[in-house]
């Protein structure tokens, strides 16, 4: 099917319609979800670090005034071996005084004097260039004494954290990203399932052949579909008619002018038998040449209202001999070959060659080739008909050593009312024309190539095999 | 010879009757199939022909009506209709040949000779083709009034030619109208006898012509109209 523009589906735009609103859903909870994460896992390993602050206020310990910490070397490593990497501590006296840890450890930012001693402090730092969290804890050194209170800060990189939000995040995004993708599958796949009577309705319609106009089947159509279908058989329907009383016109115009023709052409022949040879012999005889030609026109007329889509003159399509008629055609056309001195003849299939066909339509076109090719073949030229059987296909063909037709026009002849220029002959253009619709009406191709050794021309028509 | 021509076309008509009475014939016509039924339910005649669509009583009627009086009339169809159920309607009415219109008159006059001589058939007759005569009764040719010397078979195959003269004859048609009074005939020996009719005739212009894959056709005199 050509196309020109890319045509927008129903499927994509459901497609798009249904995927846009998602994906920009998705990002939001993303964003949400990395949020909530974040806050979870600060919870807990805040929770852990406040744990482990505590673990170190249980070991200070005051003694002669002076306020040390007392943890042994394997508790120390204990502390700081943890799974989410070291741990960083700073003990500092009530007079600001070291006591143990890291030294480089900044206060916390917020030391006011009202910090109470209970007071647990969280905050984000920095600590030798790397970004820390970390907790401020005030253990008073003798409760009610008034002499302050130790701080114990102990800290962490957040890189740990981070990471643990990203994979809780990853372990959310990835299923509703993959909800998504499979909403998305699911969509084409429905909409695919949805849509098929239309694919079925359109396999329908591009199968049939132009002559056939009878009503689309509605049974197997979802109710949306059935007004489509009704609509467009509706138009099959008048259009049907329409050609049909077209067709009726034709035919009984052509069949109306047969008999005045008749009359026409008798009278001119009797004339022309009885009138001594000169000027009036010779209108006679131009006389007799228009009425040929009128007889010709009128005759392949109804030959054409006969072949077209639609015409319902009661033809039946039944086995024929295609090499016996084409025999036949061949020896009925042999007197008019010879008074134009053409030598006509035929070669090929000496026995049956089956074809289905409606044996009045292929008659005529077998006329029609043959007329053709004796009206455009100069005088002592040869004409040949063949039938030849392949292995599904029948063709007839039939070739002349005439002028030929030049490359350019070869489509057109199939035209109606074209005529080659310069051939000087008195056809009336509807030959081919009617060749071709008859052949399509046979699921019969044809083909015009130039003759044997590119002379002439060969018309070949080829039909299915009846078996 | 008498012949009716039912024609409501007067033009058609005219033609028809002043064609047929300039070759000798004795020509009635009538304008419509009432008038038709009406002549020749009282008289007789050795053609009868017939158009189809005629006012008052169409030709199938006219024909049937002729039928069922008993007459053998050869009764010649003439008509604008050309389908098939048409054509095969009319013969089985009794007709005995079909011409659709508009047709060629050499063509109309060569089949009423052929149907008034078939009309008459039952003793011998004698068939001509320019300077050449078959006796078809006594088995005997003439060129030029001279007697030819020719064997059975040979005539058999020259009266079947003649018959059909100007029109193709192919090889099984001939093989098949020499079958009933002689033993099988092969394509090969129809194209001896052919042969040696040729080498015969040709001296006094009778050509019989080779068509091509399809059978032989004995060329029309050069001097004859048909």
């Amino acid at each position: 099917m050509p196309r020109t523009r890319r045509a927008t589906t129903l499927r994509r735009q459901l497609i798009a319609w249904l995927a846009g609103p998602l994906f920009i859903l998705w990002s939001v909870s993303t964003v949400i979800d990395y949020d909530i994460a974040k806050r979870f896992v600060n919870l807990a390993y805040d929770r852990a670090l406040l744990d482990a602050a505590l673990d170190v206020g249980r070991q200070v310990k005051v003694l002669n005034d002076r306020v040390y910490l007392d943890l042994p070397e394997p508790a120390l490593q204990i502390l700081q071996t943890r799974d989410s990497g070291q741990l960083i501590y700073l003990v500092t006296g009530p007079d600001h005084d070291y006591v143990s840890g890291e030294p480089d450890l900044q206060h916390p930012p917020d030391e006011s004097p009202e910090t109470t001693a209970d007071r647990v402090q969280y905050y984000d730092d920095e600590f030798r260039g790397l970004v820390i969290r970390a907790v401020a804890l005030r253990v008073p050194v003798q409760p009610g004494s008034g002499r302050g209170a130790v701080l114990i800060q102990v800290a962490e990189r957040v890189t740990v954290r981070d990471e643990f939000a990203r994979q809780i995040l990853l372990r959310m995004a990835l299923p509703q990203g993959t909800l998504i993708l499979l909403a998305g599958l699911a969509v084409w796949y429905g909409v695919g399932r949805g849509l098929a009577p239309l694919s079925t309705l359109r396999g329908e319609i591009e199968s049939r052949s132009h002559r056939d106009l009878s009503a689309l089947s509605e049974e197997q159509a979802p109710r949306e579909v059935r007004p489509l279908i009704h609509a467009m058989n509706d138009l099959l329907s008048r259009l049907a008619t329409a050609i049909a009383t077209q067709q009726r016109f034709i035919a009984d115009a052509a069949h109306q002018l047969r008999t005045p023709i008749a009359g026409l052409k008798t009278q001119t022949e009797l004339a022309l038998r009885q009138s001594p040879p000169g000027g009036a012999h010779e209108a006679l005889r131009q006389l007799q040449t228009a009425t040929e030609q009128s007889a010709r026109l009128v005759n392949q007329l109804l030959s054409l209202a006969r072949a077209e889509p639609g015409a319902k003159l009661g033809h039946a399509v039944e086995r024929l001999d295609l090499a016996r008629l084409a025999r036949d055609a061949t020896t009925d056309w042999v007197p008019r070959a010879l008074a134009r001195r053409i030598d006509l003849g035929y070669d090929g299939e000496e026995g049956t060659a089956w074809i289905e066909g409606d044996p009045f339509l292929v008659r005529d076109l077998l006329g029609n080739l043959l007329d053709n090719a004796i009206r455009y073949t100069q005088q002592g030229g040869q004409v040949t008909v063949r039938v030849v059987i392949e292995r599904d296909a029948v063709r007839l063909s039939v070739e002349d050593n005439g002028p030929g037709i030049p490359e350019p026009e070869r489509e057109r002849v199939f035209e109606r009312f074209y005529r080659v220029l310069g051939t000087g002959t008195e056809g009336c253009g509807l030959g081919l024309a009617i060749v071709r619709e008859i052949a399509s009406s046979h699921r019969a191709e044809v083909a015009l190539e130039p003759g044997a050794g590119g002379r002439g021309t060969v018309v070949r028509v080829t039909f299915p095999r009846a078996g | 010879m008498r012949i009716l021509i039912v024609e409501d076309d007067p033009v058609l008509s005219d033609g028809l009757v002043r064609s047929l009475k300039s070759a000798d014939y004795a020509v009635d016509s009538a304008i419509d199939g009432s008038e038709a039924d009406h002549i020749l339910s009282a008289g007789s005649y050795d053609l009868v022909i017939l158009d189809l669509g005629l006012p008052r009583l169409d030709g199938y009627e006219v024909l049937r009506r002729l039928r069922r009086r008993g007459s053998k009339t050869p009764v010649l169809i003439l008509t604008a209709l050309d389908s098939l159920e048409d054509r095969v309607k009319g013969l089985d009415l009794g007709a005995d040949d079909y011409l659709t219109k508009p047709f060629d008159l050499p063509e109309l006059e060569a089949r009423v000779r052929a149907l008034i001589r078939r009309g008459q058939s039952g003793g011998g007759s004698l068939l001509s083709h320019g300077a050449l005569t078959l006796d078809t009764a006594g088995r005997r040719a003439l060129l030029a009034g001279e007697p030819l010397e020719l064997s059975a078979r040979e005539i058999g195959v020259l009266e079947v030619l003649m018959l059909r003269s100007g029109r193709v004859v192919n090889k099984d048609q001939l093989a098949g109208e020499l079958y009933g009074w002689d033993e099988e005939v092969s394509a090969n020996a129809i194209e001896v006898y052919v042969h040696r009719l040729r080498r015969k005739l040709e001296p006094a212009g009778v050509t019989i012509r080779t068509i091509r894959g399809l059978g032989y056709l004995l060329e029309k005199p050069a001097h004859a109209q048909d």
